[in-house]
């Protein structure tokens, strides 16, 4: 492969959080934190991702428009991170953003036609006849027409001003474009006029694209590969269709099972995750997705059915997390007209119990000992005790390694970072999870 | 509007719109954003008013209780409620009504909590306002509510304020408010748009199960097609203030009839053919063109399509092979098993007005051929007289 247009290798971009009048850094929101890509020149690479998982900061982290804390970029070979004003300027020309919401991104003062050149203006060309030329030349390439120039954007539908940004952003002619949720704002039946002008005008320009977009279905549309994060890291990156047809990594699953689809007789199976997703400042241990992923793997020693496993886990994430009210509990569990504070140790474990869903007893000896033990250390009120008591056989080897991502057997371009696909020695890997390919798995022609 | 289905069956709907028109009064004329919608609703069931933005469909939402502020807005037809007309119902009556019987959610969760007040307050006033009890009790009944919304350790929640809970958590604590009055009706509008798609689940699934425990109606309003073809029983398609197409979920995306309706889906990406963008634009709302609302962006559209008033909905004649594909009753055995929704849907039979499916074109007209609407025709042939 030729050398990629952009490179990007373990960019981060944390916030520091301040206290006090002194501003003291006592953390920091890891926002952005070791992704890496590359990206071709005439190439779409989807970012996909919950909102607040960082794909946002990412592209503007890439761009230099905030500035990174980590990593390197490459624009063409040139490291951007170590750009002056006047190479950065120039870099700018390169590397367009076209932006959600079509209305707040335009000034309402501004003709459509200034606000479409004034790059132009910005970059030197002070003929004001040749910039009115090539913004109504644009206007046109973009659906509209050259009369359009002296109008205003509140005079345009919101699928209209999106291709007035996109006309913005080609003016410079960039060699790359970030569009973030370009089409999320727009009716379905405007949506794909913009995503085909998009590719249209991509293919003509051989402009390369980071299509960044919550919507998965669209992504599926537009991208030649695509790239899932989660809270700040890339976990699985793979060719469109093989993503969407043979997900690796148990967040991609889920992700895709929520769409919903628009089909009455497709069975709804939704992959529900437990949580919500945690802070940034403060990411978990290991594989930053075990807090909810529905196929947290087992440790050696226990032996239960994967949804009772995901259950203990989540109760022993909420006592950890604080996220459990013992009194509100009790409160709840009690009969009407009474708040509860009567009942005993055992009466509120068995209430705690209940709070988590969990089984009585559960499956495992030794996680029940446990799962006994922590109820009852939490009904007294001591959630260290709870927490000590869990410690031993409640967790999982994917809070302990931290995966990286490896490349899947079989699936050329495709990468995941996940410990069911890639174990670390000594980790059990379910049998249903074992993919064809795999070291002990059976091969297939 | 000529045909009333429901004349023979005995049990009425829940909710009744017939011919409702709401315009509003502008400097630049009068909007007729709702334009003769009619509708019904069965308890227990879920109908899903769709369109692209501009369409009517939330108007016709906030119609039904009166939430379009009046004046400028003037509301005509009738909205049958349980049989009481809430049309002619005074504003008193509606307040009692709203919350109580029909509850509310909106699109935006931030908008429609109180930032001063604690989630747990706002859910029991709600409560006191419809039960007289304490406020001790109110203050339970909204943590069981809480709870009842799935959110996790709820004691606690209700003490929290709207700005420390997620947009999901929000979304639940708002259908927890819209559960306390123990409503008949449930109207949703758009209330998965904010979220992200794992939450938009989460939502969904948590409405549904409300639905089958209180068998309560909900009239889901919503622009994304994925979320009909999950929530709906019945679809109303909406365009420009107009019904286009009443059909029962699966025979909308089996065999929608409406060339509009025809054209929403394509727009999907991943529905094959032509997957291109509708042409042109809606129609002005002050002065629409005569004949169907749709005919200037309409591929099939003929001379007659432009002229007089819009077409009247007229019954869509089963397809065959569609009837062979999809219909009730007897999945051969071992055939793959539907999503519970579904496999109810096909369960019941498919008479009576719940297997309506009218369409608002001449083409299924008595004097036409639906034929017609299966040429192959390029839409961007339709294209030429829109714009300046």
């Amino acid at each position: 492969m030729s050398d990629p247009l952009l490179s990007v290798r373990d960019l981060e971009k944390h916030y520091p959080l301040t206290e006090g009048i002194l501003n003291r850094q006592v953390g920091s929101v890891r926002a952005v934190d070791g992704v890496s890509f590359d990206l071709a020149a005439g190439e779409t690479l989807g970012l996909v991702g919950e909102s607040g998982c960082g794909k946002s900061t990412a592209a503007t982290a890439a761009l230099r428009l905030e500035e990174p804390t980590g990593g390197t970029v490459l624009f063409d070979g040139d490291d951007v991170t170590a750009f002056d004003d006047s190479e950065l300027k120039r870099f700018r020309r390169e590397a367009q953003l076209i932006f959600q919401d079509p209305t707040s991104s335009f000034d309402p003062r501004m003709s459509v036609g200034e606000s479409v050149t004034e790059a132009l203006r910005v970059h030197g060309i002070s003929d004001r006849a040749r910039r009115r030329a090539v913004g109504e030349d644009l206007l046109e390439r973009v659906g509209l027409a050259a009369e359009d120039y002296d109008r205003y954007p509140h005079e345009f539908s919101g699928g209209q001003r999106q291709r007035i940004a996109v006309a913005r952003a080609l003016v410079v002619n960039p060699r790359l474009v970030v569009a973030d949720e370009p089409v999320s704002a727009l009716d379905v039946s405007v949506k794909s006029a913009v995503l085909d002008l998009l590719a249209d005008l991509q293919a003509e320009f051989g402009i390369a694209m980071v299509f960044i977009s919550h919507d998965l279905s669209v992504v599926r549309e537009v991208a030649d590969r695509v790239a899932v994060m989660y809270l700040g890291e890339i976990v699985e990156m793979a060719p469109t269709e093989r993503l969407f047809e043979a997900p690796e990594h148990p967040y991609t699953e889920a992700l895709l099972s929520a769409i919903p689809q628009p089909d009455p007789d497709a069975p709804a199976r939704t992959i529900q995750l437990s949580g919500s997703v945690p802070s940034a400042s403060d990411p978990p241990s290991g594989c930053r997705f075990h807090t909810r992923c529905p196929k947290a793997i087992q440790p050696a020693t226990v032996d239960l059915t994967q949804e009772t496993w995901r259950r203990v886990l989540d109760a022993r994430e909420r006592i950890a997390g604080d996220d459990v009210d013992v009194a509100a509990v009790r409160e709840l569990r009690a009969p009407a007209g009474d708040d509860g504070t009567a009942l005993g140790t055992a009466e509120t474990a068995a209430a705690l119990r209940e709070e988590f869903d969990l089984p009585d007893p559960v499956d495992d000896p030794a996680v029940e000992t446990a799962v006994t033990e922590a109820l009852s250390a939490l009904a007294d009120g001591d959630r260290e005790g709870a927490l000590a008591a869990l410690s031993e056989t409640v967790t999982t080897p994917c809070e302990v390694h931290e995966p990286t991502r490896q490349s899947v057997a079989g699936s050329p371009g495709h990468d995941v970072a996940c410990h069911l696909r890639h174990p670390p020695s000594g980790v059990r890997v379910p049998d249903d999870e074992r993919r064809v390919g795999d070291a002990d798995g059976p091969s297939e022609p | 509007m000529s045909r009333h289905h429901t004349t023979t069956d005995q049990t009425e709907p829940l909710l009744r719109v017939t011919d409702l028109r709401t315009q509003f009064r502008t400097d630049d004329g009068v909007v007729r954003a709702v334009d003769g919608v009619s509708f019904g609703l069965n308890a227990g069931e879920t109908v899903c008013l769709v369109g692209e933005s501009g369409s009517g469909k939330t108007v016709t939402a906030e119609s039904i209780t009166r939430l379009v502020d009046c004046p400028p807005g003037e509301i005509s037809g009738r909205i049958e409620f349980r049989g009481e007309d809430l049309t002619a119902a005074s504003e008193d009556r509606l307040r009692s009504l709203r919350g109580a019987e029909i509850a509310h959610v909106f699109q935006n969760p931030q908008d429609a909590l109180n930032p001063v007040h604690t989630v747990g307050w706002q859910v029991a006033e709600v409560v006191q306002i419809h039960e007289s009890v304490s406020r001790r009790a109110a203050r339970k009944r909204a943590v069981d509510l809480l709870d009842r919304v799935d959110i996790p350790d709820p004691a606690a929640t209700a003490d929290a304020y709207p700005h420390e809970l997620s947009g999901g958590m929000k979304q639940r604590v708002l259908v927890a408010v819209a559960l306390a009055g123990e409503p008949d009706l449930l109207i949703a509008d758009e209330p998965t748009t904010a979220l992200d798609v794992t939450i938009q689940a989460q939502i969904l699934d948590l409405i549904a199960d409300l639905q089958a425990e209180f068998d309560m109606a909900v009239l889901f309003v919503t622009h994304d097609l994925g979320v009909v073809a999950r929530v709906a029983d019945r679809v109303v398609v909406l365009y420009a203030g107009k019904v286009m197409e009443r059909a029962p979920v699966d025979r909308l995306f089996d065999a929608p009839a409406h060339p509009y309706s025809r054209a929403l889906l394509a727009c999907l990406p991943g529905r094959g053919e032509s997957n291109g963008a509708i042409p042109g634009n809606l129609p002005d709302a002050t002065d629409p063109p005569p004949g169907c609302r749709f005919a200037s962006r309409c591929p099939f559209a003929v001379e007659d399509c432009h002229e007089g008033d819009h077409p009247p909905l007229a019954p869509v004649a089963e397809d065959t092979d569609v009837e062979a594909g999809a219909t009730v009753g007897d999945p051969p055995a071992g055939s793959a098993p539907l999503a519970a929704s579904s496999a109810e849907r096909s369960a019941s039979p498919d008479a009576g007005p719940d297997r309506e499916h009218v369409a608002a074109c001449l083409f299924h007209g008595e004097d036409y051929d639906a034929a017609h609407l299966d040429r192959e025709v390029a839409w961007s042939a339709a294209e030429g007289d829109h714009g300046e």
